[in-house]
């Protein structure tokens, strides 16, 4: 009897986690408490390293949005999430369901690697190796592993392994550019950072990792980098359009933006950027005219 | 007898690394980048809103024709840039089987009004002021377009600026 004791204590521990893992969370919620913990486990779909929880960015609010009105539909959890992967692809979701049956994917591997370290012990400590304990526990750590792997969220494309050659800041500069035309965001990102950690205060760099934190809902923060590309170069005319068009359209101070449309109008050849800007500038002078 | 399967490895990692290098040194350019999306193949969800004039425009009202669904933002340098493209596009199938229709992404009418007062359009252009119509085409940013077959099924997804010659080649693609 007392050989079985460590396998009932055992077999008593993943009763257990299995039944807290697949029972969920009871306590009732509010329509915007389970709005926001459901926008929690979903990407922003422009700012994807945020949840749509997190973000400000505008298609992260028209997410929030939709999940709302699912909510008040009467729509579960697992039918608001598919609805969104139907739109956006699987990437979208950030985590799996933490209830029901799929919640089995966060208990099997904690369950697995209490039974596969149990029976190690017990083997170990009988002195006799025996390919089927060896087998069992590679057995639950390779469904463990595949579980935890195929539940945890679809990787990020830019977490992806991909090669790429050593370039200059130059050549990176116009890679960066060519990304944001192909509306690369994320990975235009990471080609200003790798930049960035080499020169950082490269102007350029700066001004447009700026501007790309900025499409992501996070002004405060894309400020602090444009004022630093402003720093470094003030006649450096990308970093006032953009300084200008946070003061303008997200803090609302159209009186702010103007010094900095013109400094851009200053210092940027013509084209059709300065045709954009002048209307800008014409928008933030009527707005603080019609404040004051 | 040893050196053998040495030689017969060494072969055939040279093969594939030939086949890789002639893969990619010959792969055209992309000049649009059409995208995965779960809506291709299927019918594209309707649209429906009012035009900058007020008119009412729904997406279905355009069936019969392929239509170039494009999310655009005034703020978008890549929008833009692509402005002259689409109205090339526009003017080349002015007759003809495809359409153009734009909706407003994160942007307002006014600011949309006074850009298309410079660079005239011929279609209409929807507001989406809560950004639904661009979560049902789970559009993440502009400039971002679709191109919809005659019956409505969405075709090709396509996440960058377009041009006219690569929107024409899709066509091409599907009607060949």
């Amino acid at each position: 009897m007392r050989r079985w004791l460590p396998w009932l204590a055992l077999l008593l521990v993943v009763i257990g986690a299995l039944f807290v893992g697949t029972r969920g969370d009871d306590a009732p919620e509010t329509a915007a408490e389970r709005t926001e913990r459901v926008a929690k486990g979903v990407r922003c779909p422009t700012c994807q390293k945020l949840s749509a929880a997190e973000s400000d960015a505008a298609a992260a609010k028209a997410v929030r949005l939709a999940i709302r009105r699912d909510v008040d539909a009467g729509r579960s959890d697992s039918e608001i999430r598919a609805r969104l992967a139907a739109r956006y692809g699987r990437d979208i979701i950030l985590t799996p369901d933490s209830s029901g049956v799929s919640g089995l994917v966060w208990v099997l591997p904690v369950a697995g690697g209490v039974v596969a370290a149990g029976a190690l012990a017990l083997r170990i400590g009988r002195r006799r190796p025996s390919w089927v304990v060896g087998g069992g526990i590679a057995a639950v750590a390779v469904i463990a592993g595949f579980l935890v792997a195929n539940g945890a969220g679809q990787r990020l494309p830019d977490d992806a392994i991909t090669g790429s050659i050593e370039q200059t800041s130059g050549n990176r500069l116009a890679v960066a550019r060519q990304q944001i035309a192909d509306g690369e965001l994320v990975e235009a990102l990471k080609t200003y950072d790798s930049i960035l950690g080499e020169d950082p205060e490269n102007v350029e760099a700066l001004a447009y990792r700026g501007w790309i934190v900025r499409l992501a809902g996070l002004s405060d923060d894309a400020l602090g980098y444009i004022d630093r590309a402003i720093a470094a170069d003030p006649t450096y005319p990308d970093a006032r359009f953009f300084k200008g068009m946070i003061l303008f359209r997200d803090k609302n101070d159209p009186a702010g933006a103007i010094p900095e449309f013109r400094a851009f109008l200053e210092h940027a050849s013509p084209g059709e950027r300065t045709a954009a800007v002048e209307e800008q500038l014409r928008q933030a002078e009527a707005a603080a005219s019609g404040a004051s | 007898m040893k050196r053998r399967p040495a030689l017969v490895i060494a072969g055939a990692v040279a093969v594939v690394v030939a086949g890789l290098v002639a893969v990619l040194a010959t792969r055209s350019p992309a000049l649009t980048k059409v995208a995965e999306s779960p809506l291709i193949g299927n019918i594209a969800p309707e649209v429906r809103g009012n035009g900058l004039d007020g008119t009412p425009v729904r997406l279905s009202d355009f069936r019969g024709k392929f239509v170039v669904l494009n999310f655009f933002a005034t703020w978008c340098i890549p929008c833009r840039q692509e402005h002259p493209e689409l109205i090339k596009f526009a003017e080349q199938h002015k007759d003809g089987n495809a359409r153009v229709l734009q909706v407003i992404f994160d942007d307002t009418p006014s600011a949309v009004r006074d850009f298309v007062e410079r660079q005239p359009v011929s279609w209409p252009i929807i507001d989406d002021p809560d950004g639904q119509v661009a979560l049902d085409f789970g559009v993440r940013g502009p400039p971002e377009s679709f191109l919809l077959g005659p019956d409505g099924t969405v075709l090709f997804k396509i996440v960058g600026r377009v041009d006219a010659a690569g929107l024409n080649r899709l066509i091409d693609q599907v009607t060949r």
